[in-house]
């Protein structure tokens, strides 16, 4: 909501928060996994990637975190480079890539020891970041004993600690099985809604990508283009009942129909 | 929790106890029966006798040797760890320096020592800098390959938000080889008394209270004070005991809380 109305009341901010432009990577010379990728993500937006394996959208992800660079085009996050965008970034990983010698609390305040922030001051935030995805009373176990689910949700925690603007995501729920990753789903709607940041996310699910997104990005394989760009112009806040809803079975159904002539091109 | 430790702990000192037993009766029957004589194998009772008789040798030479090993250990993790983290930090030092580290690790450290107390001497310093080579390659080796070996998620995690090298190397590539370094700990544990043994029988001091448990030996030997040989054999064996029993402790209190090696119940 508090999305909506900051969008509605100025319109002239409509300059986008990432930029991508005729953006390519070779990993050796040859080897293209992304070739001339265009798009624009306004403030707000949430922007899922899809696609065969080999198309590069974990690839795309890093280039916007700045882990790696593009081997053409250019790459703007918040009017720079990614690598300046530091602190405005969250990334959560493929898995919950949580330090096992770590407690939980100690996990999600990392980014902010890192970032040279007072320690009772980053405990306190900590605190919060658990309390907002439920984990309040795991603060002091080590993510070994955690399920994954729960590690996952620390791993957001962790994320979100810095206050992002944008929240990369890479496959993170795909490990999990499918009423945990359901209900992440609908903790990330909600956090979002909370906090009203710009999100991209990768993922192999269908389901996922039209739940949360409000945009889905097919990308197709060697080399990884983008084949469709498609609206899921369903309203927010989505609730679990949505998953029911006939329009949002016709989104699944789109996105289903562009993955499959992503594979029959192929 | 302790109702059902007990029998556990009864059992695993149970089995090596029955099994000791059963080696003492051999024991003795053997020497009875096939009439070996002493100077061949002495009687446990007798060993102890001579031992407590050389008690004084046996506790200063303990004494000696224990401090030896204690200096020649602390070089070796000290130096370990700071040529392992040198190694990690550059690429061009790993690969420059590491072939020299296994070059000194291939020479045996008999060909060395006379060398080695040329430069340092007879007594403690050359002790320590025998010590030092025997058992400080496991502590580099291990301590390296932890070091580089960080798992590339959390690299990448740390890359993310912008680590410096000091906060990589500090919060997470330390941490992370933690598990190596008390790995190549636990063996440079077991090595440090034959370090400090052997450097003892080359370059020890060997007058009276000076004497480590290395002399103590080549003076038994010579006079063949066989049952005292044991005695400092079973001596000997203490050290790498209390070496080991600390290194394990030590590696218990840094990781049980959180590396998959202490999992206790798994949920």
């Amino acid at each position: 909501m508090a999305l909506n109305a900051t969008q509605a009341a100025e319109p002239g901010r409509q300059q986008p928060l990432i930029t991508l432009q005729g953006v390519s990577k070779e990993f050796a010379p040859g080897q293209v996994v992304l070739q001339d990728i265009d798009a624009a993500l306004p403030r707000g937006e949430f922007l899922a990637l899809i696609g065969p394996s080999g198309c590069g959208k974990s690839t795309l992800l890093k280039l916007i975190a700045g882990l790696i660079q593009p081997t053409a085009g250019s790459l703007k996050v918040g009017g720079g480079a990614p690598s300046a965008a530091e602190g405005k970034l969250g990334f959560v990983f493929q898995d919950a890539n949580l330090l096992p010698w770590l407690d939980i609390r100690d996990n999600v305040s990392l980014p902010l020891k890192l970032a040279g922030m007072p320690r009772q001051s980053r405990e306190e935030r900590a605190m919060q970041m658990l309390e907002m995805v439920g984990l309040a009373d795991a603060t002091g176990r080590y993510p070994r004993e955690l399920s994954g689910g729960m590690k996952m949700r620390v791993s957001i925690a962790r994320a979100l600690a810095t206050q992002p603007e944008i929240l990369l995501l890479d496959e993170p729920f795909g490990a999990l099985d499918e009423m945990t990753r359901d209900s992440l789903n609908e903790e990330l709607l909600r956090l979002r809604e909370l906090q009203g940041w710009t999100g991209v996310f990768v993922t192999h699910s269908v389901a996922e990508a039209v739940f949360l997104s409000s945009r889905v990005m097919v990308l197709s394989a060697n080399p990884g283009r983008i084949h469709a760009m498609l609206d899921i112009d369903l309203p927010f806040p989505r609730t679990a009942a949505m998953r029911t809803q006939e329009r949002y079975h016709h989104y699944l159904a789109e996105v289903t129909r562009s993955l499959h002539s992503v594979e029959e091109a192929a | 929790m302790t109702a059902r430790r007990l029998p556990a702990i009864l059992a695993s000192l149970g089995w090596p106890l029955l099994v000791g037993l059963l080696f003492l009766v051999v024991w003795y029957a053997a020497v009875n029966w096939l009439k070996i004589p002493e100077y061949q194998l002495p009687l446990p009772h007798r060993i102890v006798e001579e031992g407590l008789r050389e008690g004084p040798t046996l506790w200063s030479g303990l004494l000696q040797t224990t401090y030896a090993c204690v200096v020649g250990f602390f070089v070796s993790v000290v130096g370990g760890v700071v040529l392992s983290v040198l190694l990690a930090l550059s690429t061009i030092a790993y690969r420059g320096i590491y072939p020299y580290i296994l070059m000194l690790k291939m020479t045996p450290v008999i060909v060395l020592a006379p060398i080695i107390i040329i430069w340092f001497g007879q007594g403690i310093g050359s002790i320590t800098v025998i010590t030092f080579l025997i058992c400080f390659f496991p502590i580099v080796a291990n301590t390296t390959m932890g070091l580089r070996s960080t798992e590339r998620g959390l690299v990448d995690l740390f890359r993310v938000y912008s680590a410096s090298r000091w906060q990589e190397m500090l919060h997470l590539r330390i941490p992370a080889a933690l598990p190596y370094f008390f790995t190549g700990l636990k063996i440079a544990a077991a090595l440090t008394p034959i370090g400090a043994l052997y450097g003892d029988t080359v370059a020890g001091m060997g007058s009276g209270a000076d004497a480590g448990l290395g002399f103590v030996v080549v003076i038994f030997s010579s006079q063949l004070k066989v049952p005292a040989l044991f005695a400092a054999a079973f001596t000997a064996c203490f050290i790498g005991f209390l070496f080991v029993g600390l290194v394990n402790i030590l590696s218990w209190w840094a990781l049980h809380r959180w590396h998959d090696s202490y999992q206790q119940e798994s949920n």
